[in-house]
């Protein structure tokens, strides 16, 4: 990044790397609409492809349909800006197939993606693009429609995945479900970390994990109701795991919304928006 | 335990290295912290160049070098507590964001920019980072001429580029449609 010889000696003081550091803390939005109407140097920094090595769009203001802006067009508009330079992106609360495919399409370098409450993305299409992401190192698919499919092609697609967050809304007194579990057990050899907040497994599928991950530092299963650590599995996390998040422990520091579902019922969940019945607002309590 | 005024004593016995700031105030550091400045230590890198040697930081106010090495005094402390010890680690994250916020939130916009110029100018990547980071919350969701204002910048746009620029992102202004 050679800085042209006159244009930031007139913005006071503050060099261009500066700027640029200052500036890369900033969302895509703001940097879009914002920063680089400021002036002109500001300007041309912003069209730089290793200002948009990291492209942060996280929608946490308003429901997508409400948000005056297009944030897919933003976005794509974001990416191009890389140049093919994307590194890490951040999308929150919007997000489609054909979005995704953009991304992939032309960021082959990508290490670090966050796709969380994104609910147009499906297992089709996040498994039609896996392949493009060959350097994939950290990948959040929490709170989506995804499920075991998507898990098993990014496992077969991405060898360097060392980062997996895959978290859903706790449920209590439902059905254990160890698909997902051995999805990631029997696809995902070389994880480091794994976030499986509010999972159906059960002891079984967490087994898997611990056998199949042998490199596991860091396990969340916060709310993942149908796991009892007793003995055995509870010391054998305890050796294997560094950093480990038990059923019941405490959610103060979890980033997104704790309260979780009672009783399975018949009726389809609405991913939108809540259910039909009762959510209880119960957090840890481990005597509900 | 090392007290945060301007000249202390060495309180281990080791090196000290003198640092001169742009008004020619002097201030004698322990060579643990005064390495923590990458500035300071390609000076003492090159051959021959003795310890005694005072070093001139020509583009370095004395009010922002007082704060830079009270900073990095207490980083090289935090440093030396944390180990293998995740609990012990945890600890020593959390003070020394404890000690980023407390330096932050006590600076006028002016104070921080003195003080991000001197993080650069020093090469104190740790610092350097934590302030960018400051800055940037400062300037977020606010308005482009509040940005101007605060880093002293003018609106060299002629009318015409001006309106060229908002149209690079007037589709960004359309409204979704329903689905």
């Amino acid at each position: 990044m050679d800085p042209p010889p006159d244009e930031f000696r007139n913005c006071l003081a503050l060099p261009r790397d500066v700027t640029a550091s200052i500036l890369m803390r900033l969302e895509a939005f703001e940097i879009l609409t914002s920063a680089q109407m400021v002036c002109s140097p500001w300007h041309n920094l912003c069209k730089d492809p290793s200002m948009w090595r990291a492209v942060h769009m996280r929608n946490t203001v308003a429901p997508y349909w409400e948000f005056p802006y297009d944030l897919e067009k933003m976005c794509r508009h974001a990416v191009d800006r890389s140049c093919g330079q994307l590194v890490d992106i951040n999308v929150e609360n919007f997000g489609t197939d054909e979005l995704l495919r953009h991304i992939a399409d032309s960021s082959s370098r990508l290490k670090r993606l966050r796709l969380v409450k994104c609910y147009g993305i499906s297992d089709k299409g996040l498994s039609g693009v896996a392949a493009k992401l060959p350097l994939l190192e950290e990948l959040d698919i929490s709170y989506s429609l995804l499920s075991k499919e998507a898990l098993e092609a990014v496992g077969r697609c991405c060898p360097l995945l060392k980062s997996l967050k895959f978290n859903k809304r706790g449920q209590k007194y439902h059905g254990a479900c160890d698909e997902e579990a051995l999805a990631i057990a029997e696809n995902l050899p070389e994880l480091r970390r794994l976030q499986l907040f509010g999972n159906k497994l059960s002891n079984d599928g967490l087994q898997a994990i611990l056998h199949g991950c042998p490199h596991l530092e860091s396990l969340d299963l916060r709310q993942c109701f149908n796991v009892t650590l007793a003995e055995n599995l509870g010391r054998r996390c305890a050796e294997q795991i560094k950093d480990l998040r038990r059923p019941h422990d405490s959610t103060d520091d979890y980033e997104f919304d704790a309260s979780y579902e009672l009783f399975d019922e018949d009726e389809d969940y609405d991913y939108y928006g809540y259910n039909d019945y009762e959510i209880f607002e119960a957090y840890d309590d481990p005597d509900y | 335990m090392a007290n945060n005024g301007e000249n202390p004593s060495p309180d281990v016995g080791g090196k000290t290295v003198k640092l001169k700031a742009d008004d020619g105030e002097i201030f004698e550091v322990e060579e643990a912290v005064a390495m923590e400045l990458q500035t300071v230590k390609s000076f003492f890198d090159d051959d021959g160049v003795s310890y005694d040697t005072v070093v001139p930081l020509l583009n370095v106010s004395s009010t922002a070098l007082a704060k830079v090495i009270q900073y990095c005094r207490r980083a090289v402390e935090l440093r030396a507590k944390s180990g293998d010890d995740e609990g012990a680690n945890e600890k020593a994250r959390e003070e020394r964001e404890g000690l980023e916020a407390e330096l932050v939130r006590e600076e006028s916009d002016e104070g921080i920019k003195e003080l991000i110029l001197a993080a650069n100018y020093l090469n104190i990547k740790d610092m350097l980072s934590f302030l960018c980071r400051a800055v940037g919350d400062r300037i977020k969701n606010k308005s482009v001429e509040y940005v101007r204002r605060f880093f002293v910048l003018e609106n060299d746009f002629s009318p015409e580029e001006e309106e060229r620029t908002r149209n690079e992102v007037a589709w960004a202004f359309e409204g979704v449609d329903a689905d």
